[in-house]
Formats: structure tokens, C-alpha cells, sequence
């Protein structure tokens, strides 16, 4: 009699577990080195025939608004599906090792795919190497790592550079201006991407009698690129490029306090900038669609999770161009 | 007449602690101005003057606030963090609305907290200065990520225009609102060092501190003071890049605790405590922006401007190490010889 | 740890402390001067109780302390010596605003430098370059520019040449005459016999013994000075 009870105490307590551990579970905090808000996404709690996926979006830093706006994409697309089981990790810093961790972390934690913005493209490929092995599904967002991934949902930089440098050069003919110096703003010589626009940005002056000069790195930082920028007024150019957020805010500061003759166009979205657009000081910035990335890597990581063979396509999200007209 | 009038001034300024230092790095800096300007010579054109001069401003202010840190016999990391932790706060202030005046009022009276956590460490907890500040450093910076919800901040708008033209954009006189803002607090923080009672307790602090102790020096007092000295600074120069952006940015400071090491150490101040005077954190600061806009202008591709400038740093460190412990010592110590006369 | 101390200290005397090392003599001085914490006891000055919990509260009480290691607790070596002079006076030197009137500190380090007869180049030079016995001057010079009442010397002539040791001897015996309480630490057997007028002997954290130096013998001394309180056993063979 009482073996028959217990018997059926464990029963019940082996049923329970099995019942609990099905419905969706609530995301605790996401992973990161040190302190930072960081969003857990929206999970369902379906007692459905399949368990959910768990999808990671792994980005190189959170304090850009950009990467912000790829979460947002991804949270978007994780509700839309329904069998999204999101989380949102990255490390305080731009660090290919700490962003390794976060890899490392997130197979740990049984992801079932990650979508990645590679902070180092060769850095991060052993530890891709591994996560694939566990059979995790890898799908690139904005920066692909040197390993083949699902799909690739990025900009296609070096043509969003070129078409920068287009609008700066249809902008300096229509001053009358055919030949001048320009100055180059970049953030660092490793981001894959940042070398990509400059690489677009100096092809559209290729056979033109414009002078590009050497790039001056700013970190990223707007008031080091001010600096930059105000250094390169100083020296006559005639045309300034920002690779990025930071940079773009710097030379679009140096163009206003010089009187704003100098052409500036620059790259990502910000309040500032478009505010300096509307001022007249920056001809054009080229916005990135950085939630299409993460919407569509989403749902992308979802189809090869559910058997369909992307072959590693790469699509190019775009960038619009901003100009004055087009800021209110 | 007149020339023994300029001997004994010229002899008076050599008898100064700190000056000969000062004097051969000055000469440094003329030498580097002389090389790049032959490089390019829009270098010393008076436009890029100006902005050299201004781009050489906040280095020296927190040159200033490090020294002061160093001179005390320890050293200051969280500096970058709480030039971050400022940028934000004051823009994110200022982008809800906050009249600019009060946002400054906030933004230094919160940096101000840093530095007096940061002297309560080192001096009450006696934890190690590196330790302590590098723990500090890196609460600020978190701090500088949460204020704005871990973005960098929209743009602090038109209200704020008096305030980015008096700490930036500005010019008084002929010259930009920041160059006079680090002459104005070089000045009170030279006089305050150098002339008064907290002047004497900082640098015997840093020299020995069981001694100014025992002279009746408050420890805690002392150490405290100079790191709100490097806080307040630090949080001028937040201010100064949040006018300059017109935006708050979470990395804003990266890495300025190390430029205010290099530019304190140029000029002569001690990493051993107790030595340097601020005149020579002045030329190193002027060194070190110099570097970065002459190189600029040079077309120097970034990798030499790091050796160069690293290089520069060490060199001064070695003087500073060798010229202290090569001071000749007097006759009778430490000699050894004794001589006698032997009667016959 | 020292414990039982009670002694007295009389204007324009000068009290020797003998002692073996151990004894607990600059324990005893620096708990006095408020260097170190004290559990218990009371130290009256002419009459009041004062508290001291820290070097400044003896300061200001005219109490003062020459420390035993000269370099490391005594002097700023890399400071000049007119700087170390004024470093515990600023209060005399600073105006209501906390400024510094360098006239009257010149005058207050060239006076203690002519009164003490120390032998430097000038007064900028870094204390540590000076001799053993002219940096022990540098280190008395300090506190004779205050009214103090009470001046304690912790082997005030260790390391320092012949000359130099009288000159101490000779402003040991100044300060008497002019009323103020010398207290000092020694092992110099002669030189404590030599010249206090009293003489206080310590042991293993406690005063042992106290007598008038003209009926001090060294044999009495020491006897008090191994005046344990548990016997030491010889080692057995």
C-alpha cells in the first residue's frame, strides 16, 4: 500500500516538472560584463507541440541607439512568430574577447540560434566554430563574421559609402566646385564596416580632381571628431565625410561653428543629426535599416531552425538617404 | 646693471622647485611647434592656433585635477568615467527641460560625490589608489550608460546656446571661452596649490605621509581635497564636451585619465608623490595636444602618432625616476670612507 | 602594548626614559602624542584634562613630539628644509584665508636655522641632503617656533656625530631654562644619567622604577630594566 503511494507521489512530481519546464519560461536579465539595461524579450507561454526557439541576438555593444534598433526589429519579429524565445546580450564595449564571451555564454544557455553583429570578423569565427558544432543556427546581422552563417541581413556598406560620396559630389559640382581637398572621419581601422564606407566613399572620387586626404580616426567619439574635423577646415577642405554616428555629429559641429560652407555627409540617425541636417549643416546623412536587420534575421534564424536552407544568402538592407527636405 | 637684474630674476625662477623640469620641456614644445609648422605651415596659422589652444584646454584641466591627485602620492583612474558620467548627466538634464545653469549645478555636485568617495577610500578604507579609483571608474561610467536608458542623448537644443557658446563655442576677447575657463582655474588651483595651507598638506602628504601626520596634517582631509579637485575638473570638462557635441555621449572621457597621467608627468609631476608644480602640467598638456593636432596636420598615419606619443611618456617617466633617485647625496652619508690620522 | 603608566612631568625639568629595546618607550611617547589609539587614561596639563586623539590635538595642547626615525616619521626628505620647518606652524603662518605669508615663514626657518645653528647651503635645500645631526635639528626646529609646554625627544642623538649631539644636549638644557617639560627616550646609559634630572625606567610595557638622577647608578637602571614580571628561565645546559 504505501509503496504504491510513493509510487505515485513521484509520478505526479515527474509529470509536474515535465509540464512546467514545457510552458514558456520568463527571461531573466541578459547577459553582459558589467552594468547596462538590457531587454528580454517577449516570450509565449503555448503548451504548443513545438518548444519554442530560443534565439540570441548577440550585438558589439548596447549603448548605440543603432543596436537598440536592431533589438527592436528582433522583438518585433520574435512577437509576430510566436515560438520565440528572445534574448538580447552584448558586452559593455566594442571587445572582440568580451563579445566571445557573450558567444560562448549564449550556447551555454542552450540558444538554438544566434544572430550576430561581429565585432572582429576572424575573432569570433572559433568560437562560431563551436557554437555550430552544439548545432546552434548562426544568422549575421550588420557585420558578418569569416565563417558561413545562414544569411547575412546587412548593410552593404561599401555601396551605402559610395552612394555618400555620390551625393557630396553632385552637391560640390552644383557649388561650381570641381576639384578641392576632402577630409575622411572614420572610427578606428578594424570595424569591418566603417573601412567599407570610406572604401565606397573614395571609388565615387576615383578619375576626379578631388584630393582625399589621409583618414583621421576618431574613436566614434563626437568631440574628438569635432576636433578632427575643425583641423581639417582649418586645412581648406572643401568636403567632410563622418563613417558614423559619432563622427558624422563631429564634422557636422565644425561645419556650423566654420560658418557652414564646407559639404558634410555623414552616416547613421540620430537626433543631432538630423537636427544639424535641418540647420543646413550637413547636406545628407545615410540611414541604415537596422530593425529590418533584426526583423528579418529573426525570422530568418526561425526557417533554418525549421529546416529551410538559406545558403547563406546575404541581404543588403539599404540605407535611405537623408536630406533636408526630408527632415521636418 | 641690467644684466645682473636679469641673472638674479633668471636665477630666482631656476631656484623655483619644479622649474628646471618645466624649462626643458618647454623647450621641447617650441621644438615640436617649430617641426611641425616647417611640416605644414598652415600648422601656425593663427585659425589653428586658436583651435589648438582649445583642443589643449580640457587636457590641461584634467592634467590640473590629476596632479593635484598625484602630487598627494596617488593616483586618479576614475577621471574618464566622471568626464562621461558629466557629459551625460548634463545633457540629459538639459534635454528634459532642465534650465542649463541648474544642470551644471547637478552635473558637478554629482562628480563632486565621485571624488569624495574616491578620497574616503584611499585615505579612511586605505584601499590601494589604483584599486579604488579603478572601482570608481568604472561605477561612473555605468553611471554615465543608465542616465539616458544606456543611449546617448537627443540633442540639448536651442535653450542651451548660452551654455555651449560660454563653455565652447564662445570667444571673449579674442580668444575661445575654454582657453580663458582653464586659465581662470589654472590660476585658482596654481594659487591654491602653491600658496596656501592645503598646497603644504598636499604636497607633504605625497612626500611622507607618517611625517605630516605627525606634524599634525590631516590624511583624510588632504587626500579627499585632491580628489574633488580632479572630480570638479573632470566634471568641467564634461560640461566643456557636452557643449562642444551639443549631445550627451556615454564614451565621452575614454581613456582622459590617461592623458592627464601623460601630460602631469611631462611637465614634472611626480608619480612618487610630493613633486611638480601645475606650470609644468600646462606644457605637458600643451605636448600632448600639440601631438595630436601637429601629427594631424603632418599626415602622420595614426599608428606613429601612438608610438610617438607613447614614446614621449615613457621617456618622461624614466627622467622622472632617474633624476629622483640619482640626487646626489651629501658628502658624509652613505660614503663609507673614513679617514684617520694616525699618530706616529 | 602599554599599560600603567603614570608619571608626572614638572615645568623646567628634564625626565629621562631608560629601557631596554621593547621596553615600550616610544609606544608610551607615541600614545602621548596621539599617534596610536589609547584604550584608557587621562593626560593633564597644567591642571586640565586634555584629549588627544591625534597628533594636531597634542599640537595644540603644546605638547610635541621629535619621533625615533628621523626619515621615516620625522622629515619630508624631498620637501626643503624650510618647508618642513612650517609644515606644523602653518597655522601661525596662515593668514584668516588659509594663505601662506612667505616673509614671516622665511624669518621663522632662517631663525630656527641661526638658532639651531644647522649648517646648510640655504634653506631650499631637500631636508635629506643635510647630515644625521643637522637633518635632528631640522627636526626640533619645527616645534621651537610654538609656545609649547611639553617637548618629548625619542633618541634624539642616535646616528648623529659627536658636536651635533652636544648642540642637542645644549638645547635640551635651553628648553628648561626656559620652563618647558623635556621628556626624553634613550639607550645611551651616559647620556640619560648625563642629563636628566629624573630618570624613568621601563619594562616590558610597564614603568618598573623612578628615581632622582643623583641617586641613579647604571647597576639600579638595569636592574629595573629586566625587572620582568615572570622570571626568565636560563637555558638549561
Amino acid at each position: 500500500m504505501k509503496k504504491r503511494l510513493l509510487g505515485a507521489l513521484l509520478c505526479a512530481a515527474m509529470v509536474g516538472t515535465m509540464l512546467a519546464g514545457c510552458g514558456g519560461s520568463s527571461d531573466k536579465a541578459a547577459d553582459t560584463s558589467a552594468s547596462g539595461v538590457s531587454a528580454s524579450g517577449a516570450s509565449t507561454s503555448a503548451p504548443a507541440a513545438d518548444k519554442n526557439f530560443k534565439v540570441y541576438l548577440i550585438t558589439m555593444d548596447q549603448m548605440d541607439q543603432y543596436w537598440v534598433n536592431v533589438d527592436a526589429g528582433a522583438k518585433k519579429a520574435a512577437a509576430e512568430l510566436g515560438n520565440v524565445d528572445y534574448k538580447w546580450s552584448a558586452p559593455d564595449v566594442k571587445d572582440d574577447a568580451k563579445q566571445i564571451e557573450c558567444i560562448n555564454n549564449a550556447v551555454a544557455d542552450k540558444a538554438d540560434a544566434i544572430l550576430l553583429a561581429a565585432n572582429g570578423p576572424d575573432a569570433v569565427t572559433a568560437a562560431l566554430k563551436e557554437a555550430q558544432a552544439a548545432g546552434v543556427k548562426i544568422v549575421y546581422v550588420d557585420s558578418a563574421a569569416k565563417f558561413d552563417g545562414e544569411a547575412t541581413f546587412a548593410t552593404d556598406n561599401t555601396a551605402a559609402g559610395k552612394t555618400a560620396g555620390e551625393q557630396m559630389k553632385k552637391a560640390l559640382e552644383a557649388a561650381g566646385k570641381t576639384s578641392g581637398k576632402i577630409g575622411i572621419i572614420n572610427v578606428n581601422a578594424a570595424t569591418a564596416s566603417c573601412v567599407a564606407r570610406e572604401t565606397g566613399f573614395r571609388s565615387a572620387f576615383e578619375g576626379s580632381n578631388f584630393e582625399i586626404l589621409a583618414t583621421q580616426y576618431g574613436e566614434g567619439d563626437a568631440a574628438k571628431s569635432k576636433d578632427i574635423a575643425a583641423n581639417y577646415i582649418t586645412s581648406g577642405v572643401v568636403g567632410i565625410f563622418g563613417a558614423n554616428e559619432g563622427s558624422t555629429v563631429g564634422a557636422g559641429n565644425a561645419i556650423q561653428e566654420a560658418g557652414g560652407e564646407v559639404i558634410g555627409v555623414g552616416f547613421d540617425k540620430s537626433d543631432t543629426i538630423l537636427s544639424l541636417i535641418k540647420d543646413g549643416f550637413l547636406l545628407a546623412t545615410m540611414a541604415q535599416n537596422p530593425d529590418v536587420m533584426g526583423e528579418k534575421g529573426v525570422k530568418a534564424a526561425v526557417d533554418a531552425l525549421q529546416g529551410k536552407s538559406l545558403g547563406g544568402a546575404v541581404t543588403d538592407t539599404g540605407v535611405s538617404v537623408i536630406t533636408k527636405a526630408d527632415v521636418k | 646693471m641690467g644684466r645682473e637684474l636679469k641673472q638674479s630674476y633668471f636665477k630666482k625662477i631656476m631656484s623655483i622647485r619644479g622649474m628646471g623640469q618645466v624649462l626643458t620641456v618647454t623647450v621641447g614644445l617650441a621644438v615640436l611647434f617649430i617641426v611641425f609648422g616647417f611640416l605644414n605651415p598652415t600648422f601656425a596659422s593663427s585659425k589653428n592656433i586658436g583651435n589648438l589652444l582649445r583642443q589643449i584646454a580640457p587636457i590641461v584641466l584634467i592634467g590640473i585635477g590629476q596632479s593635484f591627485v598625484l602630487i598627494t602620492g596617488n593616483i586618479d583612474l576614475s577621471i574618464g568615467s566622471v568626464v562621461g558620467m558629466s557629459c551625460m548627466i548634463s545633457a540629459t538634464l538639459m534635454t528634459k527641460g532642465v534650465n542649463p545653469w541648474v544642470a551644471v549645478v547637478i552635473t558637478i555636485l554629482c562628480c563632486l560625490s565621485v571624488g569624495f568617495i574616491n578620497g574616503e577610500l584611499v585615505a579612511k578604507c586605505k584601499l590601494p589608489p589604483f584599486i579604488a579609483t579603478l572601482g570608481t571608474m568604472t561605477i561612473s561610467r555605468g553611471i554615465a550608460q543608465i542616465v539616458n536608458n544606456n543611449y546617448n542623448t537627443d540633442s540639448i537644443g536651442e535653450g542651451a546656446k548660452t551654455f555651449r557658446d560660454i563653455f565652447y563655442y564662445g570667444k571673449t576677447l579674442g580668444l575661445y571661452n575654454t582657453i580663458w575657463i582653464a586659465i581662470i582655474l589654472w590660476a585658482v588651483f596654481n594659487f591654491l596649490l602653491s600658496r596656501t595651507r592645503t598646497g603644504r598638506h598636499i604636497y607633504a602628504v605625497g612626500s611622507n605621509i607618517e611625517a605630516s601626520k605627525l606634524s599634525g596634517v590631516s590624511i583624510v582631509g588632504t587626500t579627499v581635497k585632491a580628489y574633488l579637485v580632479s572630480s570638479f575638473c573632470a566634471a568641467v570638462v564634461g560640461l566643456i564636451i557636452c557643449a562642444t557635441s551639443g549631445m550627451g555621449t556615454m564614451d565621452a572621457g575614454n581613456m582622459y585619465e590617461m592623458y592627464a597621467v601623460a601630460a602631469s608627468v611631462i611637465g614634472g609631476v611626480s608619480t612618487l608623490g610630493g613633486q611638480g608644480i601645475l606650470l609644468g602640467t600646462i606644457i605637458g598638456a600643451a605636448i600632448w595636444g600639440v601631438l595630436q593636432n601637429g601629427l594631424q596636420f603632418a599626415g602622420a598615419p595614426v599608428a606613429i602618432r601612438n608610438i610617438v606619443i607613447g614614446i614621449i611618456v615613457v621617456v618622461s617617466v624614466l627622467l622622472d625616476v632617474v633624476v629622483r633617485s640619482g640626487k646626489p647625496k651629501r658628502k658624509n652619508e652613505s660614503s663609507g670612507k673614513v679617514g684617520f690620522k694616525l699618530k706616529a | 602594548m602599554v599599560r600603567n603608566i603614570n608619571f608626572d612631568l614638572y615645568e623646567g625639568e628634564i625626565v629621562g626614559i631608560a629601557g631596554l629595546m621593547g621596553a615600550g618607550r616610544t609606544e608610551t611617547t607615541r600614545a602621548i602624542f596621539g599617534i596610536d589609539p589609547k584604550e584608557s587614561g587621562e593626560i593633564i596639563l597644567d591642571g586640565k584634562t586634555i584629549t588627544i586623539n591625534k597628533p594636531l590635538d597634542a599640537i595644540q595642547a603644546g605638547i610635541v613630539l621629535a619621533p625615533e626615525d628621523r626619515k621615516k616619521d620625522g622629515l619630508c626628505t624631498k620637501l626643503s628644509v624650510r618647508d618642513n620647518i612650517s609644515l606644523p606652524n602653518l597655522d601661525i603662518l596662515c593668514n584668516a584665508l588659509s594663505i601662506v605669508d612667505r616673509k614671516k615663514e622665511k624669518s621663522m626657518s632662517e631663525k630656527a636655522v641661526s638658532d639651531l645653528k644647522i649648517k646648510l647651503p640655504t634653506t631650499e635645500v631637500d631636508a635629506g641632503s643635510l647630515s644625521g645631526g643637522n637633518q635632528q635639528k631640522v627636526v626640533v626646529a619645527k616645534w621651537l617656533a610654538r609656545n609649547s609646554r611639553v617637548v618629548i625627544f625619542d633618541e634624539p642623538t642616535r646616528g648623529i656625530d659627536v658636536a651635533a649631539k652636544v648642540e642637542i644636549y645644549n638645547l635640551m638644557n635651553e628648553l628648561k631654562e626656559q620652563g618647558i617639560g623635556v621628556l626624553f627616550v634613550s639607550s645611551e646609559m651616559p647620556e640619560v644619567m648625563g642629563i636628566s634630572d629624573r630618570i624613568i625606567v621601563m619594562c616590558d610595557g610597564k614603568v618598573t622604577g623612578e628615581m632622582p638622577t643623583n641617586e641613579a647608578t647604571q647597576d639600579s637602571i638595569l636592574m629595573y630594566a629586566t625587572k620582568f614580571d615572570k622570571k626568565i628561565d636560563a637555558v638549561k645546559a
